[in-house]
């Protein structure tokens, strides 16, 4: 426990840049390879009727996300944006896994070569991660107010 | 402070989840639209007598003579089964093929049956060879450098073809002889709606007892009856309301090459002619079933190609998950296989004598 308060900080970092990371990767693979992306996700049983607009939502709210993880100010919600996404994710592959009449050919670059199980494993991970960080961050700004408040009693 | 962070990723998680499956639930209900027809199902038109394991499920239907059916083997193009549906016996015939060395054969061969000649066409190298049914012995029968997709002998001397047209790149029905002008073609027969090749993609039948010919759409509810000429032809329509092909398609490789870019809404399966009628297995359910019924088993509905009516429909069921492969009408009997079974019903009079 000891570890995690004084490298409290440094672990918000690390989660921030894992998510920057995949995010970056994710929404970059798929508009290299976006007439592709575009073709699975059409060929997706679950989203066909959406598939339009997905196609755009999804890579480039990866990228707002990603940008807004590197901004201190906007870490707290970006990390709120990256926990919910995740969870659409996990949504979205226990829909495929146990719903749909076929199961359809994946994501983009390595993460295509996971199964869908690993990948339903993969997400939940990264949504846990993502909670961690909002609590510890969430922790630091109550120390911080607190703190202040300390510093405020000691001025009056 | 905790508190109040716990409840709100809850917030967020419960949001998101039920954000998928609102999206996932809406848009299966955009997919389920197009069902406002009904079908006619009496009990029992037909009635299963006999099923054979084949030990492999690269089995389809080539032909028929009197009362032999003939099965082809898609990765063994060379291997034949004949039924006799008299005796209810089986027999398994090897093609001969004279100058085998020239012979380069892929898989999509077919064997097609035209009494008492057989051929082996193979559209893509291309090649067509030429025997007598019951000898089984094949000679080139020609050495042209006309490609097809899909080839139904229709004459001594005559097959009919679907190509893709040199001009516009999309499927063209035409005619194959044996002598000169060796080739005919008719860009009116195949209607193009969105892309002209998945648009117009469907079944090739040639009608013995009708002298017709017939291409069924997959993706529309329409088919065609042509002579066999193929200058003159009408048009009929299958029960759904599915008038247009609901598939979309995308370049990709940078033009060289076209694919589906959303799952096609598939209107008819399968299909077989004999006789008056038209046999279609349709992958749509009709606004009175339960999609219970409708998941066990293929539905097929009975059309008669004269009076251009819809006239019942029955069910096949699935055998252990497997669905119907494909089906065939001779006399009589319908018979049907699903992967590696073969099954053979009777016709009951009492549905399918008024139609004869």
């Amino acid at each position: 426990m000891k570890f995690f308060s004084a490298h409290r900080q440094h672990i918000v970092t690390v989660i921030a840049l894992l998510y920057i990371f995949l995010f970056t990767y994710a929404a970059v693979s798929k508009l290299v390879d976006f007439e592709n992306f575009r073709i699975q996700v059409g060929q997706s049983p679950i989203l066909t009727s959406f598939a339009d607009w997905i196609i755009w939502i999804v890579p480039l709210s990866e990228l707002i996300i990603a940008v807004l993880l590197a901004l201190p100010k906007y870490r707290l919600p970006a990390l709120f944006a990256s926990f919910s996404l995740m969870v659409m994710f996990t949504t979205y592959i226990v829909l495929i896994i146990k719903y749909s009449p076929f199961v359809p050919c994946s994501c983009g670059g390595v993460l295509d070569k996971m199964g869908w199980n690993e990948h339903l494993v993969f997400n939940i991970v990264f949504a846990l991660l993502a909670v961690t960080g909002i609590f510890m961050m969430d922790f630091n700004s109550f120390k911080n107010r607190a703190n202040k408040l300390v510093d405020n009693v000691d001025i009056d | 402070m905790r508190i109040n962070t716990i409840i709100e990723l809850l917030i967020f998680l419960v949001l998101s989840v039920t954000l998928v499956i609102s999206l996932y639930l809406v848009s299966g209900i955009n997919m389920k639209q197009g069902n406002d027809f009904k079908r006619l199902l009496p009990p029992h038109p037909v009635t299963k007598t006999e099923s054979f394991d084949l030990l492999y499920n690269s089995f389809y239907f080539s032909g028929y003579d009197n009362n032999k059916v003939y099965l082809g083997n898609v990765t063994a193009p060379l291997y034949l089964i004949e039924l006799d549906l008299k005796t209810m016996d089986t027999l398994h015939w090897k093609v001969h093929v004279e100058n085998m060395d020239t012979l380069r054969l892929r898989n999509n061969t077919r064997v097609g049956i035209y009494p008492p000649y057989f051929y082996i066409m193979d559209g893509s190298t291309p090649q067509l060879y030429k025997g007598n049914v019951g000898e089984w012995i094949a000679r080139q029968s020609t050495n042209d450098s006309i490609f097809f997709s899909k080839a139904v002998p229709m004459s001594p001397k005559s097959l009919a073809i679907r190509t893709v047209s040199s001009k516009t790149g999309e499927y063209i029905l035409g005619k194959l002889y044996g002598v000169k002008p060796r080739l005919y073609l008719n860009s009116k027969l195949l209607e193009k709606q969105v892309d002209g090749i998945f648009c117009t993609d469907g079944m090739l039948h040639y009608n013995r007892d009708l002298n017709k010919l017939l291409y069924l759409y997959h993706y529309r509810n329409q088919f065609m009856v042509m002579d066999t000429t193929m200058t003159h032809y009408e048009y009929g329509h299958t029960i759904d309301t599915n008038s247009r092909a609901k598939i979309q398609a995308t370049g990709i490789n940078k033009g060289k090459s076209v694919t589906m870019s959303a799952p096609p809404l598939m209107v008819n399966r399968l299909s077989t002619t004999f006789g008056n009628l038209l046999f279609v297995n349709s992958a749509l359910m009709a606004g009175n079933e339960t999609r219970a019924s409708f998941e066990k088993a293929a539905v097929v509905d009975v059309y008669h190609l004269q009076k251009k009516t819809y006239e019942f429909s029955f069910y096949i069921d699935h055998i252990n998950g497997s669905r119907l492969t494909d089906l065939i009408v001779v006399n009589d009997f319908l018979i049907t296989l699903h992967g590696k079974q073969m099954s053979v019903h009777t016709l009951e009079p009492l549905f399918f004598d008024k139609l004869k």
